[in-house]
């Protein structure tokens, strides 16, 4: 029971990772970037070809943190890109623009992957040992440990730096109020800008945890992605803690529902819609989301 | 000084503003007043570059801060410039603490030394909001959210205070209480304001000079004592 509950966690922490960039540009936009999925899917690729790159030179342990630091920087950077030339301009559309811009990138992205990486998929060639640890009947494997450290630690980050810092306050205040934060002196095209850039690096970081176990592969942010959003939906869109509640339930669920109900593995990913629409028939806004109803 | 110079907005085919044309003196309280709909709310948001002008300028001390021709200075750059707004409905952030409120006001500030001096006024100055200074802002009553609306944009120290109808929805005596308050920070910091108010005859009785808006024009506009006395201000405005 308790291993179930250590594995559902690990994979939730991924979801919960992933989410919080769709909650966190939703707060400040107001709008689900559909290409978040796509966008770690690049990062995770740079990070691979990094990786593979510098392990032949220098410590991989070494060249594992340096990829990570690459993915993330590619994927900020992409995000950066993408706000500024398919975001930006559309601002003030009717809110269906920015949504298919996002789908649309969406596509490309995972079609130029295909053809700048193939579409066979590929893995981090990890040196370092992954032999299971035993700790009485407790399981754990070597890339569990990372996952999870590694996540939480950035969740923990992420809640004090919303909370205490200067910018974690403006963010805040733009989600709530961006005329009012502009009359304060906040620059609200800086902090989505910084918005964009904190989400899709969590997500990069998500990316490359998930693909140690599994693969890299272009769709891999598509199904990711979804599961993320549908974590940060569950949560409550928008919100912060609602997204890493909504990722590590969706996880744990996932878990149980193959390994104590029997769910046969091929239909694992139906638990996510079930609870999906279970939750939202008995909370429409997510079980921390606020009360108002917010139209996608 | 302020000086709004013949200016028109419009939404879409609606003119709001025409051709508006107002001052504020160094150590002035301006009220403008006017039924619902007149157009104050827009002239406030032009001021801050809410809304875009498509006539006329605005000076700040014989600076030119907007206009139709050159490039604007954003909204969020209107606060360093010393020009606060108050806006219609308080805007305060109701999911973040009083103390938190206090500190977006101070977001303009990079000195800590400055911000903590100013934090310290502004509890002096409102006791009761260091008081309730660690509970989420929305769940304080109207009059003090409209005091932590005004605590919050004073922090940055503004020359020119702009407030959208402090009064509305408040008991006639919350009302007297932030009324008051504004004549104090006028004559203490010498902070011009420009208070615009649907309570015409409070609002007369606490600025020096008032401006009359119908359908986006100024009407009338004079000394407040005057226009208190005026006939068909006493009229329109002050119920007989
Ligand atoms: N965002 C907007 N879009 C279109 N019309 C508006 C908008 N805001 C205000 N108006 C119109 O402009 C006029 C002036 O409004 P406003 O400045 O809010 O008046 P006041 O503050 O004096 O009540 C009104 O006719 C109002 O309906
Ligand atoms: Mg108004």
């Amino acid at each position: 029971m308790l291993q179930h509950l250590l594995n559902g966690f690990t994979v939730g922490s991924i979801y919960a990772l992933v989410a919080l960039g769709y909650t966190l540009v939703y707060g400040v936009l107001k709008f689900i970037n559909f290409a978040h999925g796509d966008v770690l899917m690049i990062g995770t690729y740079i990070a691979l070809i990094v990786f593979n790159f510098l392990r032949t030179f220098i410590e991989p342990s070494i060249a594992f943190i340096i990829a990570i630091l690459a993915g993330m920087a590619s994927s900020a950077l992409l995000a950066v890109l993408i706000e500024r030339v398919a975001y930006r301009p559309l601002r003030h559309a009717p809110r269906l623009a920015p949504l298919l811009s996002a789908i649309g990138l969406s596509v490309i992205l995972s079609n130029t992957a295909a053809l700048i990486f193939g579409t066979k998929s590929q893995r981090f060639e990890m040196p370092f040992n992954n032999t299971p640890i035993h700790w009485g009947n407790l399981v754990v494997t070597p890339y569990q440990g990372l996952i999870l450290l590694t996540s939480l630690t950035m969740m923990v980050l992420l809640h004090f730096f919303i909370k205490m810092t200067r910018t974690g306050k403006a963010m805040r205040a733009v989600s709530e109020k961006p005329m009012v934060a502009q009359l304060m002196g906040i620059d609200t095209d800086r902090i989505i800008r910084f918005t964009f850039i904190l989400g899709s690096a969590l997500g990069a970081v998500a990316g490359i945890l998930v693909s140690l176990d599994y693969k890299v592969y272009p769709t891999l942010g598509s199904l990711i992605g979804l599961k993320a959003f549908i974590a940060a939906v569950i949560g409550g869109i928008g919100n912060i803690s609602g997204a890493m509640l909504g990722g590590i339930l969706l996880g744990v669920l996932e878990t149980y529902g193959v390994a104590v109900l029997g769910i046969p593995v091929g239909y694992k990913d139906s638990v996510a819609f079930v609870l999906l629409i279970i939750i939202l028939l008995w909370r429409p806004s997510g079980i921390l989301g606020s009360n108002k109803r917010e139209k996608i | 000084m302020l000086l709004v110079k013949h200016i028109s907005v419009h939404y879409g085919k609606l003119q709001a503003l025409k051709d508006v044309t107002l001052l504020i003196k160094p150590h002035e309280i301006v009220s403008l007043i006017g039924a619902n709909g007149a157009g104050k709310t827009t002239l406030l948001r032009a001021i801050v570059g809410l809304e875009n002008l498509s006539k006329g300028d605005i000076l700040l001390d014989d600076k030119p801060i907007r206009s139709t021709s050159f490039e604007q200075v954003p909204t969020h750059r209107m606060i360093e410039k010393g020009v606060g707004l108050v806006p219609e409905g308080r805007g305060i952030f109701s999911d973040m603490t009083v103390v938190e409120n206090i500190d977006m006001g101070a977001y303009s500030l990079r000195d800590q030394y400055k911000i903590h001096q100013q934090k310290k006024k502004m509890f002096d100055r409102f006791p009761i909001l260091f008081e309730r200074r660690e509970q989420k802002a929305g769940s304080l009553s109207g009059g003090e959210q409209q005091m932590l609306a005004i605590a919050r944009t004073l922090m940055a120290s503004p020359r020119l205070l702009l407030l959208d109808e402090p009064g509305l929805g408040l008991a006639p005596i919350m009302v007297k209480q932030v009324m008051d308050i504004i004549s104090e920070i006028n004559k203490e910091d010498g902070v011009m304001i420009l208070l615009v108010e649907q309570n015409t005859h409070i609002a007369l009785r606490h600025s020096h000079r008032g401006y009359v808006m119908e359908n986006g024009k100024i009407v009338l506009s004079d000394e407040s004592s005057a226009l208190l006395t005026d006939p068909e201000i006493k009229k329109a405005y002050l119920g007989g």
